[in-house]
C-alpha cells in the first residue's frame, strides 16, 4: 500500500516535464503547481471548486487542481495553461479578445482547449455545458464565446 | 491547502483498505475513505470535517468496473459522474447524473461518492432508489450484495469501515420509460430546489424525491397514492405531500411555499407523462 506521511519526495509529470517536489498530504495540486513548480498559471480563485480558475488536464481529463491533492496525481500526466503555448485556442483568445481582467483566462483557455480536443466540431449546447464550468468575474463571455468559435469555424 | 495534517493511503484491494482502517482506528485515529475527494478536500479545507488519514479507495479493481454484461449494468463506486453520462447505461441515470455541479467537478465527482457523501442533495441515488439497484459493500463481515433500498434510509447505512464497491442494476430497470426533474434557483451549476426522478414499471409509477425535505427518500405509501385510479389528480398531488417523511424545508434556495408550488408543478408534468392523465 503507498502511504504518505509528512514531508514526502514525489514526482510529479507537468507539462512533459519531471519534478521531484516534497509535499505533505495535505497540500492541494493548485499549491504545489504554484508555490513549488513554480508555475502560475493555474490561479487561486474560490478554492472552493466553483470558479474554474485553477483547472489543469490530468491524464488529458479537465479538473479543478483546488479540489486534488497532489501526493494523488504521481504517475499522471498533468497540462496546465504554460503546457498549451502557440495552441490554436490560445491565439484565439488573444485575436477575439477572450479576456479582461485576465485572472480567469488560463482556466478557460485549458478547459476551451480540451473541450476541442474531444470535439472537432462541438454544438453550441456542448460548449455551453463545457464552459459554464468556469467563472469569468468580468463577465466578459462573449470574447470567450467568439474565441471559442473562431476556432470551431477554422477547422 | 488544507489547515491540518494527515496521513495518506492508497489502497490497492478492498481487504487491504479495510485491514487498514481497522488499524488505524485501533490506534484511535480519526480516518476517511476518500474516493474523488471532491468534499472531502473542499470540507477539510473549511475546517468543516478532520480526520488523522485518509484512505483512498479509486484504485480497488471493483471501484473501477464499468460495464454492461448479463443484464445487469455494473458501475464501481469509483466512476466519475461524467464517465456515468458517456456510456449512458442508464438513460435516467445520466439524466440525473448530467445536472450535479458543472462538468469540470463531474470529472472529479465518483458516483460512491455522491451517493454516500455528507451533502443532502445526493442526486445520483435517485435513479437507484427506483431501479431498486443492489449495492456490493466490504466490511469486517466480508463482500455483501444487498438491494440499496434497504441500505439507504436518510443516509447510506453502512457499518463504519465499510466500503461501497458497486452499484449493480438489471437492464431492463434500466431500459423503462422515465421522468427526471430538477429545479434551480438561478444557475444550473447551483444546488437544487428539487430533483424528482421516476420510472414506470408494469404500469406502475416508481418515485423518489432529493433537496425539497431534509434528505431524499423513495415512499412507498406515496406509490400508492401516485398508482392510485380511484382518486383525482389534485387528490394524488395532496396526499402526496401529506405522506412527506419529514415536512418541506425553507431554505436560501426557496421558501417552503414556493417549493411546494415548484413540486405540485412537476408532480403534475410526471403524472402527464407516465400515466398519461389528465
Amino acid at each position: 500500500m503507498k502511504t504518505y506521511t509528512n514531508n514526502q519526495e514525489i514526482t510529479l509529470n507537468v507539462n512533459g516535464e519531471s519534478y521531484n517536489v516534497v509535499v505533505k498530504p495535505n497540500e492541494t495540486l493548485l499549491n504545489v503547481i504554484r508555490e513549488k513548480i513554480e508555475m502560475t498559471g493555474p490561479k487561486p480563485g474560490c478554492e472552493n471548486g466553483d470558479c474554474g480558475a485553477c483547472t489543469v488536464l490530468v491524464d488529458e481529463v479537465p479538473i479543478k487542481s483546488c479540489m486534488a491533492l497532489a501526493v494523488d496525481m504521481e504517475d499522471k500526466a498533468i497540462t496546465t495553461v504554460e503546457g498549451l503555448k502557440n495552441t490554436d485556442i490560445q491565439e484565439a483568445f488573444i485575436d477575439k479578445e477572450g479576456y479582461q481582467c485576465g485572472y480567469c483566462t488560463s482556466g478557460f483557455i485549458v478547459k476551451a482547449y480540451s473541450l476541442l480536443e474531444q470535439y472537432e466540431k462541438p454544438d453550441e449546447d456542448t460548449v455551453e455545458e463545457w464552459l459554464s464550468s468556469n467563472l469569468c468575474r468580468c463577465t466578459g463571455y462573449e470574447g470567450i464565446e467568439r474565441a471559442v468559435n473562431k476556432v470551431i469555424e477554422n477547422r | 491547502m488544507i489547515s491540518f495534517d494527515f496521513d495518506y493511503y492508497q489502497a490497492e484491494t478492498a481487504e487491504e483498505a479495510v485491514e487498514k482502517y481497522l488499524e488505524l482506528v485501533d490506534d484511535n485515529k480519526n480516518v476517511s475513505y476518500f474516493n474523488g475527494g471532491t468534499e472531502i478536500v473542499t470540507y477539510a479545507r473549511k475546517d468543516k470535517m478532520n480526520f488523522d488519514a485518509v484512505i483512498d479507495i479509486k484504485n480497488i479493481p471493483e471501484c473501477t468496473v464499468l460495464k454492461e454484461a448479463n443484464d445487469e449494468i455494473t458501475i464501481g463506486a469509483s466512476i466519475s459522474l461524467n464517465k456515468v453520462v458517456e456510456k449512458n447505461y442508464f438513460p435516467l441515470l445520466s439524466e440525473s447524473s448530467k445536472v450535479i455541479a458543472d462538468h469540470t467537478t463531474r470529472n472529479q465527482i465518483t458516483i460512491g461518492g455522491n451517493i454516500t457523501g455528507r451533502l443532502p442533495f445526493k442526486e445520483a441515488l435517485l435513479p437507484l432508489l427506483v431501479a431498486e439497484a443492489k449495492v456490493k459493500t466490504y466490511g469486517q463481515e466480508g463482500f455483501k450484495t444487498r438491494p440499496i433500498n434497504e441500505v439507504f434510509d436518510k443516509r447510506m447505512k453502512l457499518a463504519k469501515e465499510e466500503i461501497l464497491l458497486q452499484i449493480i442494476i438489471d437492464k431492463e430497470k434500466a431500459d423503462l420509460p422515465y421522468y427526471q426533474n430538477r429545479k434551480v434557483k438561478q444557475s444550473d451549476t447551483d444546488y437544487p430546489i428539487m430533483h424528482m426522478a421516476a420510472l414506470k414499471d408494469n404500469g406502475e409509477i416508481k418515485f423518489a424525491l432529493s433537496s425539497l425535505c431534509a434528505f431524499p427518500f423513495r415512499n412507498k405509501e406515496i406509490e400508492n397514492i401516485l398508482n392510485d385510479d380511484t382518486i383525482t389528480r389534485e387528490e394524488k398531488i395532496d396526499q402526496t405531500i401529506d405522506n412527506f417523511p419529514v415536512p418541506i424545508n425553507s431554505n436560501l434556495r426557496g421558501g417552503k411555499e414556493y417549493k411546494e408550488m415548484i413540486f405540485r408543478n412537476s408532480l403534475n408534468d410526471c403524472l402527464d407523462q407516465l400515466r398519461g392523465e389528465n
